[in-house]
């Protein structure tokens, strides 16, 4: 009988076996040249009975196609080899390092800072900047610190010259006073920028940054003031307890300091939080009348709540930061853990 | 403030255990930094009589055994304190009390066992040395347990005191506070005195700085150490016993606030003159110090001489001493701003004008008087014999409050009775009631207390913030745009493997003068030397950090800041930028060292698409032939260049330093974008090199390949010294592109391009 099967399966054995082009031509030649394995069935037509003949030389005819399919894909299989071949003459060594210029860094105050701006940017808070010398009118009396304030005690002050006051401003207030003495209400303002206290240990720096938001309108009030300074802890902080106390700041009144839960241990009590369970984060506070009225607006119809946050606490907190120092000693020790793009 | 417990359980009856009510004052207003409990530092710890004392028992001559009765056993113990005698009764710490972590175990001295230990102050955290052991000057039963008396079973809170609360600055303020928020009644008698019915003492009073003064002669006391629960009561709250009458006057500002003076009455002359200092006048006060009194500081003085200064320390002249038998107690409030200048020109910051500044009340002044009096005749015996007294005539301030505007400025809705009740209890009376709007006046402690906001602050701490819903307001959309300009350059630069630093503004004068011309702004208190001019230039800061680093054990620094200089002008922003050390090793390269291009690529980048333009002259700080000065827009916009090798060879830095710096303010916030039509044409790109001599600026070339019309742009891409080219001279290949419309006769317009070239800079092109 015509074993087609048979066949079949030897010829497609004896194609994928060849690696080049000459040996798929001596098979090709075996299998479909005049002495080869189709013309073999051909002969033994012959001993077929008459009626199959038809459908015996059909599936031969079938099979004569198969292997003609089979050596043309063959071909293509071995082209591709031979240039992969040629192609790994030019390999690398995939393992070593790109060309690049080494990893820069942000500094991680850069990176609070630029977190907090963005949120209270989307809020609609627009940011303002002011000059970092100031007048002693513009950082304390303005902002009802007289000259003879006890509260001046808590921001001890770089002077320029203590007769014309000139001095280092001990907050990005004045950039506040300068904001309103420019634009009439309702403001929305944020001021990043550094400021300077004659301080200087573990915890305080005598240069730092430090972020203040004002905003006044009719009718802002303290659940305002809650309201905002709550939505941005969250987001720097993520949801955890949040806790306004009442506080004193010349500038404010009500005023109030912000706690959030410790981030270390969550409110059970650590060193980080004096094993208080909360944080102090900012102060903040209704903006008192005699600021409103000094800035010429009109405090019966105007009113607004203002905060102040140092950058470098929070950084602390965030990053598990335990010397302040740290943050202006420029040490690439430091700085390099806070290298990648996408912070 | 240090403020004890117990103590304030004598002016009001507390029901919150120590943290709770740390944890209460704190949410009203008034934050508490630490609660200390006394009681851990006296377990163990009980009372025991002295039955024995001997001396000389042994080979430390300084070393005494006491038989004491501990209430349940007669044990020895060896101690080398000499403040105890027989009959005495100490506190006697049993083997096993853990004292500062430290066990007390039974130990030998010369074959003598010693059962346990005798306590002093010190072991039980109230004093920092102790002189001598506790002796009790009262009775208790023997065996009683320190943790049963409630003189040391104490919890001590301290409070930080905000300038604005002055009247909390005493055991009977913190009560008042708390009295008036859990509505309870103070229960402690305030004493009072008839000072009427005394010999009157010769009082003048000559400024208006005096508020209130009152003031008592007790004769016949006698000057010694305090009762033990005075000296402990003292030194819970900080403060060190010395004698009766000077801790008797202490005693009653830690107990109402009011500052005391007391004056050896032997040494005044006949009078108390409240006055203005003479010009020049001096005074020796009790610290040693000789002072000389400038005109507008008020002194009390005799008819004589000044004897102290008001309201911050007493005269060394008239001082309490030993043999002092009569004495002249005054208790007076002095103007607040007359002291604090007082206080702060002479540097001179006491418990007095600490609270002097921050308002003292009064109307407590009589009241303290008397206290102090009984306490002196309590303790010290003698007998009241003259007074005097003055008070200035004051009219409290109206305030007028709008109950509407509580609503208004705390957001949520409260009931006028709260508010009412609020005001009440804190002691502030209301005059004046109409519908929507009372007028009240303030109790003569809360100095705070003096327009609307104020008590509407009151009533948001007693209503409690925490309950106030956080609203978020409607923020009306603003039309500023940020300048994202700062931000995006640290953005490019960390991309190049710069790291940002930042630096004090302020640094030592030298190394402001050798990198800056410009004369620094001076700190007239700078804390120390190095830190006392603004700085005026980045770099000195920036060659610090280097310096650090590369000790630290770096060898790559690549680094910058961005931030504020400070000239007699005004502020500018600027970049400063320094690359030294070692080229990062990498293996595609040979590169081992920074150069001047690495910070110029840099710097380009930051300008584009603006071409920078340089020149070469430059500070002197810098190497002369590898830096130069970047011009935009034909401004000088500061410099980039190798540091001078000067400056290397002093920080003893063997490879180039590149730096730069850069005035931020010349550069645009934001660029306007406009869209020309693209040329669609394809432009043809020749190589050309030439010849030129080797001090021509490739620049020059390029500016002057470009003014043949066609020329569309010419990069640099060989630069080639050496071999075949004279010694002289250099050659430089150029892609130049064309203009498409000059397809057809290129070779013209490159014959155009050499003659022109050779004609312009003698250079040669080489076909």
């Amino acid at each position: 009988m015509i074993d087609i099967d048979g066949v079949a399966q030897d010829a497609r054995r004896l194609v994928e076996s060849c690696g080049d082009e000459e040996s798929l031509k001596q098979v090709k030649a075996g299998l479909l040249g005049k002495k080869g394995s189709i013309a073999a069935l051909f002969k033994k037509l012959k001993e077929v009975p008459e009626n199959e003949v038809a459908a015996a030389g059909k599936k031969i005819n079938e099979l004569k196609l198969y292997i003609e399919q089979l050596i043309g894909q063959q071909r293509t299989n071995i082209k591709e080899i031979i240039k992969k071949e040629k192609l790994s003459i030019s390999a690398l060594d995939i393992t070593l390092p790109g060309y690049n210029y080494g990893a820069g860094s942000l500094h991680p105050i850069e990176m609070i800072n630029r977190e907090m701006i963005e949120i209270f940017n989307d809020m609609g808070f627009s940011v303002a900047t002011g000059p970092e010398m100031e007048t002693d009118e513009l950082n304390f009396e303005l902002l009802n610190i007289g000259k003879d304030h006890p509260a001046r005690d808590m921001q001890d002050t770089f002077y320029i010259d203590s007769v014309k006051g000139l001095l280092l401003r001990t907050h990005t207030s004045p950039v506040q006073i300068r904001a309103m003495r420019q634009t009439e209400p309702p403001i929305a303002i944020i001021a990043p920028g550094i400021v300077y206290r004659r301080d200087s240990d573990v915890t305080h720096s005598p240069m730092f940054h430090q972020i203040e938001g004002l905003m006044i309108d009719r009718q802002i009030s303290l659940a305002d003031l809650k309201g905002v300074l709550t939505a941005f802890l969250h987001k720097v902080f993520g949801k955890r307890a949040v806790r306004f106390r009442p506080s004193y700041f010349p500038f404010t009144e009500p005023s109030a300091e912000v706690d959030v839960s410790c981030i270390i241990c969550h409110g059970k009590g650590c060193r980080v939080c004096s094993h208080t369970g909360w944080l102090e984060i900012l102060g903040s506070g209704m903006v008192h009348p005699n600021v409103i009225r000094n800035v010429g607006y009109d405090s019966d119809k105007w009113q607004g709540f203002a905060f102040g946050i140092g950058i470098e606490r929070i950084a602390m907190l965030k990053y598990g930061i335990d010397d302040i120092r740290l943050f202006f000693n420029s040490d690439l020790r430091f700085l390099s853990q806070f290298s990648g793009i996408l912070h | 403030m240090i403020i004890s417990y117990n103590w304030l359980n004598d002016w009001v009856d507390i029901d919150l255990s120590p943290e709770n009510l740390a944890e209460k004052m704190t949410e009203l207003g008034t934050e508490v930094d630490e609660v200390k409990d006394l009681s851990k530092n006296i377990d163990n710890l009980s009372v025991a009589a002295v039955l024995k004392r001997t001396d000389n028992a042994f080979k430390n001559g300084s070393n005494k055994m006491l038989k004491i009765d501990t209430g349940r056993e007669i044990v020895n113990i060896v101690t080398s304190a000499s403040n105890v005698k027989e009959g005495d009764q100490i506190v006697w710490a049993a083997p096993g009390t853990f004292i500062n972590g430290a066990e007390i175990k039974k130990r030998n001295f010369d074959d003598v066992e010693s059962i346990g230990m005798a306590v002093s102050l010190k072991e039980i955290g109230l004093e920092e040395s102790s002189e001598g052991l506790i002796v009790f000057d009262k009775y208790y039963k023997n065996g009683t347990g320190l943790k049963d008396i409630p003189l040391f079973s104490d919890s001590l809170i301290t409070y930080e005191i905000t300038p604005n609360r002055g009247d909390l600055l005493s055991h009977l303020g913190i009560a008042r506070e708390l009295a008036a928020y859990f509505e309870k009644p103070l229960k402690k008698r305030v004493p009072d005195i008839d000072l009427g019915k005394y010999r009157p003492f010769d009082l003048e009073i000559r400024s208006r700085d005096v508020e209130s003064y009152y003031c008592a002669s007790v004769e016949k006391i006698k000057i010694a150490e305090s009762p033990l629960w005075l000296k402990i009561k003292l030194l819970k709250c900080g403060i060190r016993p010395l004698y009766n009458i000077i801790d008797i006057s202490n005693y009653i500002m830690l107990d109402t606030g009011q500052p005391m003076h007391a004056f050896d009455l032997d040494k005044l002359n006949k009078k108390i003159v409240v006055r203005k200092a003479g010009n020049g006048e001096t005074i020796e006060t009790l610290d040693g110090q000789q002072r000389t009194l400038s005109e507008d500081t008020l002194v009390i003085a005799d008819a004589d001489s000044s004897v102290a200064v008001a309201g911050v320390m007493g005269g060394e002249v008239s001082k309490i001493s030993n043999d002092t038998c009569r004495i002249l107690f005054e208790a007076a409030v002095f103007n607040p701003v007359s002291v604090r200048r007082t206080s702060k020109r002479m540097n001179l910051p006491t418990d007095a004008s600490f609270r002097f500044e921050r308002g003292v009340d009064r109307l407590q002044t009589r009241h303290s008087l008397a206290a102090a009096i009984d306490m002196t005749q309590n303790i010290c015996g003698g007998e009241i014999m003259q007074a005097a007294f003055y008070d200035e005539e004051t009219v409290p301030k109206k305030i007028s409050l709008n109950y509407e505007k509580v609503k208004n400025y705390i957001g949520v809705s409260i009931d006028k009775r709260f508010i009412d009740k609020t005001l009440e209890s804190l002691g502030i009376s209301k005059i004046e009631e109409a519908k929507n709007r009372s007028v009240f006046t303030a109790p003569s402690y809360r100095h705070d207390l003096t327009v609307d906001v104020d008590l509407i602050e009151e009533v948001a701490r007693f209503y409690g913030y925490s309950k106030i819903e956080p609203t978020i307001p409607y923020i009306r959309p603003s039309s500023v745009k940020k300048s994202k300009k700062k931000q995006k350059i640290a953005d490019l630069l960390a991309a190049f493997g710069f790291s940002q630093v930042i630096n004090y503004s302020f640094l030592d004068k030298d190394s402001t003068r050798s990198f800056s011309s410009e004369k620094p702004i001076e700190i007239s208190n700078p804390i120390n030397i190095d830190q006392s001019v603004m700085r005026t230039s980045l770099i000195p800061g920036l060659l610090d950090n280097l310096v650090t680093n590369l000790n630290y054990g770096s060898q790559t620094v690549k680094i910058f800041e961005i931030g504020t200089l400070f000239f007699r002008t005004g502020e500018a922003n600027y970049l400063g930028m320094l690359a030294g050390g070692d080229y990062p090793a990498n293996w595609y390269s040979k590169k081992d060292r920074f150069d001047f291009y690495d910070i110029k690529g840099v710097i380009e980048l930051i300008c584009a698409p603006e071409t920078v333009e340089v020149s070469a002259d430059v500070p002197a700080f810098l190497h002369p032939a590898r830096s130069a000065s970047v011009i935009l827009d034909q401004k000088s916009v500061g410099y980039i260049g190798e540091l001078h090798p000067d400056i290397l060879i002093n920080r003893k830095i063997d490879k180039p330093v590149v730096v730069a710096e850069i005035n931020l303010d010349y550069f645009k916030s934001s660029r306007h974008y406009s869209y020309k039509k693209i040329d669609k044409l394809l432009s043809i790109k020749k190589d050309i090199s030439l010849i030129v001599d080797k001090a021509i600026y490739t620049q020059k070339i390029i500016d002057a390949i470009c003014e043949i019309k066609s020329v569309k742009t010419a990069i640099p891409f060989d630069l080639y010294q050496g071999k075949s080219i004279p010694e002289d001279k250099k050659s430089v290949t150029f892609n130049v592109v064309f203009d498409n419309r000059v397809k057809d006769d290129i070779q013209n317009e490159l014959n155009k391009l050499a003659d022109h070239l050779e004609k312009r800079l003698g250079a040669k092109l080489r076909r």
